[in-house]
């Protein structure tokens, strides 16, 4: 069985990028992100997208001078040791993540949906159905994703129009939340909120061209970003900064504040369906490309025996932190330090080295593009 | 000597004690020692087998040479000398027969299994052989008639053919009359065996259709499939003449593909029947027509039908590499043959288009697809397809585009409250009472007060009791199935409400939810969306909306992973690609300029961007004036 990922084209590429980015926006981060910058919480994640375009567009120059994937352009332009690190540090985000995602997707099932069940089952239920969809290929996680994204970005509009009632326009002022300068460098800091972006330069040869990687990630990006954003600023017209500062789980209360007539109320159930299969797809892609860069990395044959174990270690990960509290520190820590940092140190490392590279070679490109 | 008192002893002791009935003893089929003993036998046989048969070949040889010379000594006792060199042919045919004698087929055919053999020149020879191949005297089938073609001298030969599966008049009339009434002038070349065989076909037959065979494979494929089999003496070949004509239900109304407009033609039994239906419609000289054989014991022929200038050739050629891949011994469904070729069969959903209509059949071939039909199924299964073409009926190419568009979407509807309304009912009533208003809420709660049972035995309950009825109505004969089926579920459903075992809302979710799955056309699609919803009602009562959303997700990412013969399953929406204005959305007829992309034609483009040209011309009789 072959780890080859699949053949993939734009509409495919931006969906996973898309929902790799999405599933905070279910989370209690835009809480965070309000108690932090306060009202400025919606441009701040605009600046945060426009960093990753930017580090999106370095990344096309990349793979111009040098074709591959991840790891083969990592050992091209880094040597072997630098392309281990470069993995090892990709690996890390991405089991990091969908650790930090299933046990908070499992708290909140827990929160919202089954207070009931326990706790462990979740995790164990989250982590059977993520590694069976894993197991089906990253080109169906990927084709899935495209077809459930149209619906899935329409019932966010949906609650989002819903709420207009109770939009309060005066919320949103003022836009400087506790000022221009703290908000920007919140925003420069929260960029590693899209590391997962990098999605598609891992599996950069399934694209069909630099141009197709291009455009899916920006376009991934851009409109992640743009329903992030707006999701932000309905959320703080609708609560006020005091109010959305205290919530744990911002869309599931915007959910619960829907009421337009008896009989169109209280929908936040019907939500779940929603949040569920959005925070599946992306511990699922998270899971895969986690295991992917481990079959390159150590040049194994087949990918998918190493998935049920990953997804068992995920899990065990995910039942490490005493409590919610705690895991919601750690993604904030995470994101801000490690995930950031990466993001911002990988990508100028491996421009200036294919830079230096390109020069060295006379300013001659190997892509076709 | 019997007197009163030993009679009257006899009476009373037939009376009072006890016989054992006279039964026969039981039949018991004791597998293990009819396998030793046929071992055994076996064993035995095949030491001697091989020796008996040489023996047996010679013997024949040897008489038909005795019967040669005690012809010849009859007439030089006569002095008919002149007879004499009629037997010049007899005789060259004994040289022929002689050569056929090389040590080395002599010892190859003691040893092979009648159906490797050859034709032999002895006729004696072949007729042993199609005894012990059609196991005569126990098969009343075969009939093997022996003739005297009268040539100079006459030339005895046999025609062998299963009763039943030829035409007696085709038989009578168009073989056995032209063959025993041909004048032994017209022999040309003197009879030699090489233009004996020729002049029979060309002069003498004139049946449409006559192939020469050579072994015992295709002389069986023949009479199998009801051509008549001459052997000649002293020709080492047969002659398989076209006399087919079983007896075949003809060309009727579709049963579960009715439409209101279009054809109501539908497939019969007859491969023939059905490849003439879909070149009657689609009549093209670029329509193909290849015949494949498959299964090892019955030789079941499979037709592939595509249009060669659009059809792409990789998808023609791997259709035929899985058919002719297939090692069985009998395919005697179009089904098992779709299980046994496509890319996932364990997966429910279904990977080729199944339809008893030709029409349907050439929209597709037209589109670029490929055909396959099995001979005595009356389907015919088109490859590759996409989930949406599972939604398509035969009327949709009759309505308007916005008709047929409504239409479809509420199909899909319908697929979606199949799998999905009672898996809702049961979450939202678990878990997730507080997403429905408070009355229906309340509504609910009052019609369950009374249920003794949880909704989920009661939705089990309902959904085993109308699978029941449905499966019930399929089987009980004629319209009967039909009435008894509306009774049964009309009646069942009212006690069952009376009685308090079920609410009336879940009788309603499941009469809609069945009501809605016979509404997806195809039936092996409606199949699997009945099956798949027990494991999604399954995950609902165990963990309400979380478990139907994980369900309809991983279910979502199945099919995304199917391919139908190389085509993505989901074709055109994910991998998006585009589309021929007819998926879902069906556009006006005049606007689907393209095949779909995903069938990657050969000629991609149906129809020129103005297809109405006549739009470009002035009216005959003059513009309107205002």
């Amino acid at each position: 069985m072959s780890y080859q990922p699949g053949r993939m084209g734009i509409a495919e590429g931006m969906a996973l990028v898309f929902i790799i980015l999405l599933p905070r926006i279910f989370l209690t981060t835009p809480a965070n992100d309000a108690a932090t910058v306060a009202t400025a919480s919606w441009w701040m994640i605009i600046v945060s997208g426009l960093l990753t375009i930017l580090t999106i567009i370095a990344w096309v120059y990349i793979l111009q001078q040098t074709p591959g994937d991840l790891f083969s352009i990592s050992e091209k332009l880094l040597g072997r040791i630098g392309a281990w690190l470069v993995t090892i540090t990709c690996i890390v985000f991405f089991f990091l993540n969908a650790a930090l995602l299933l046990r908070q997707f499992a708290e909140n099932t827990l929160l919202t949906a089954l207070p009931q069940m326990e706790f462990s089952f979740i995790i164990g239920w989250y982590a059977f159905v993520v590694a069976l969809g894993a197991l089906l290929g990253l080109e169906a996680l990927a084709r899935g994703t495209y077809l459930l994204l149209p619906i899935s970005v329409f019932s966010i509009l949906i609650v989002l129009l819903l709420l207009a009632p109770n939009y309060d326009t005066y919320n949103l002022a003022p836009w400087q939340g506790y000022g221009l300068l703290p908000s920007l460098k919140h925003g420069i800091q929260n960029a590693g909120t899209n590391f997962g972006a990098l999605i598609l330069v891992i599996v950069a040869p399934a694209m069909q061209n630099v141009r197709t990687f291009k455009w899916a990630s920006i376009l991934g990006i851009m409109g992640c970003v743009f329903l992030k954003a707006l999701s932000i600023m309905v959320f703080t017209m609708v609560f006020g900064i005091v109010v959305a500062s205290e919530k744990t789980l911002p869309f599931f209360e915007m959910a619960r504040l829907v009421y337009l007539s008896r009989y169109l109320q209280r929908i936040e159930a019907l939500f779940i369906i929603l949040w569920v299969i959005v925070g599946l797809l992306g511990i699922a892609i998270s899971l895969y490309m986690g295991a992917y860069l481990i079959t390159r990395l150590l040049k194994l044959p087949a990918l998918q025996p190493i998935i049920p174990l990953s997804a068992y270690i995920i899990a065990q990960l995910a039942m490490i932190p005493p409590d919610i509290a705690t895991v919601i520190r750690i993604d904030g820590f995470v994101i801000a330090n490690f995930f950031t940092t990466s993001l911002f140190i990988l990508t100028p490392l491996l421009l200036v080295a294919s830079m230096m590279k390109t020069i060295k070679k006379g300013g001659q490109s190997c892509s076709s593009d | 000597m019997e007197t009163i008192f030993s009679k009257t002893y006899k009476y009373l002791k037939n009376i009072l004690v006890y016989k054992p009935p006279h039964t026969p003893t039981p039949f018991v089929l004791d597998d293990k020692s009819d396998k030793t003993k046929a071992k055994s036998s076996m064993r035995l046989e095949n030491g001697l087998v091989g020796q008996a048969e040489e023996l047996q070949i010679l013997l024949r040889q040897a008489k038909q040479l005795k019967e040669v010379l005690e012809m010849a000594a009859k007439n030089l006792k006569a002095g008919q000398f002149t007879h004499l060199t009629q037997m010049k042919t007899v005789v060259k045919k004994l040289a022929a027969i002689k050569s056929e004698r090389s040590p080395v087929r002599l010892a190859y055919d003691a040893v092979s299994q009648p159906d490797d053999r050859q034709v032999s020149a002895v006729l004696a020879e072949n007729r042993a052989l199609l005894e012990k191949l059609y196991k005569l005297p126990h098969n009343k089938d075969i009939i093997i008639r022996n003739l005297i073609l009268p040539f100079a001298p006459p030339i005895k030969a046999i025609l062998v053919f299963l009763d039943g599966m030829v035409d007696s008049k085709t038989l009578n009339l168009a073989v056995l009359q032209p063959l025993m009434y041909f004048s032994p002038d017209h022999v040309r070349d003197g009879g030699t065996i090489g233009s004996l065989t020729a002049q029979i076909i060309e002069e003498c037959l004139p049946a449409n259709q006559i192939n020469k065979a050579v072994d015992y494979q295709s002389v069986q494929h023949g009479i199998n499939s009801g051509d008549s089999a001459l052997f000649i003496e002293g020709v080492p070949e047969a002659i398989l003449i076209n006399t087919r004509g079983m007896v075949q239900r003809g060309v009727n109304k579709p049963t579960t593909e009715q439409t209101v407009r279009g054809s109501q033609a539908s497939f019969s039994e007859g491969l023939r029947i059905n490849t003439a239906l879909i070149r009657g419609t689609l009549k093209s000289s670029e329509l193909v027509t290849e015949i494949l054989s498959i299964g090892k014991k019955t030789n079941t022929s499979c037709a592939i039908m595509y249009l060669e200038s659009v059809a792409n050739p990789m998808l023609v050629a791997e259709l035929k590499r899985r058919i002719e891949g297939i090692s069985t011994d009998y395919m005697g469904d179009i089904g098992s043959l779709q299980q046994f070729i496509e890319d996932h069969p364990g997966n429910l959903f279904p990977q080729a288009l199944s339809t008893e209509r030709p029409d349907r059949v050439c929209v597709h071939l037209a589109e670029g697809r490929v055909a396959f039909i099995l001979d005595g199924v009356p389907l015919a299964h088109i490859v590759p397809v996409s989930f949406f073409t599972f939604f398509h009926s035969a009327e949709d190419f009759s309505f308007k585009a916005i008709a047929s568009t409504g239409l479809r979407i509420l199909r899909l509807a319908a697929a979606f409250i199949t799998l999905l309304l009672p898996s809702l009912y049961l979450a939202i009533n678990y878990f997730h009472q507080e997403a429905l208003p408070t009355e229906i809420a309340l509504a609910i709660a009052g019609a369950r007060e009374k249920v003794p049972f949880p909704a989920l035995i009661e939705i089990v309950l309902m959904e085993f009791s109308f699978e029941l009825i449905r499966e019930g109505g399929l089987r009980i004969p004629g319209v009967l199935g039909a009435t008894i089926g509306i009774v049964g579920a009309l009646i069942l459903g009212q006690a069952a409400v009376t009685a308090n075992i079920v609410s009336p809302i879940v009788v309603i979710i499941i009469a809609l939810a069945g009501l809605a799955s016979f509404a997806i056309p195809d039936f092996q699609m409606a199949m699997a969306f009945r099956i798949i919803r027990f494991p999604m009602l399954m995950l609902a009562a165990t963990l309400g909306l979380v478990g139907v959303a994980s369900g309809f997700l991983l279910l979502v990412l199945l099919l995304c992973s199917m391919k139908s013969f190389g085509m993505p399953y989901m074709l055109p929406i994910a991998p998006r690609v585009e589309g021929n204005l007819d998926v879902v959305v069906r556009g006006p007829v005049f606007h689907q300029e393209q095949r779909p992309d995903g069938l990657n034609t050969k000629d991609t483009i149906k129809q020129p961007a103005l297809s109405r040209e006549w739009l470009k011309e002035k009216p005959l009789g003059g513009q309107d004036k205002p």
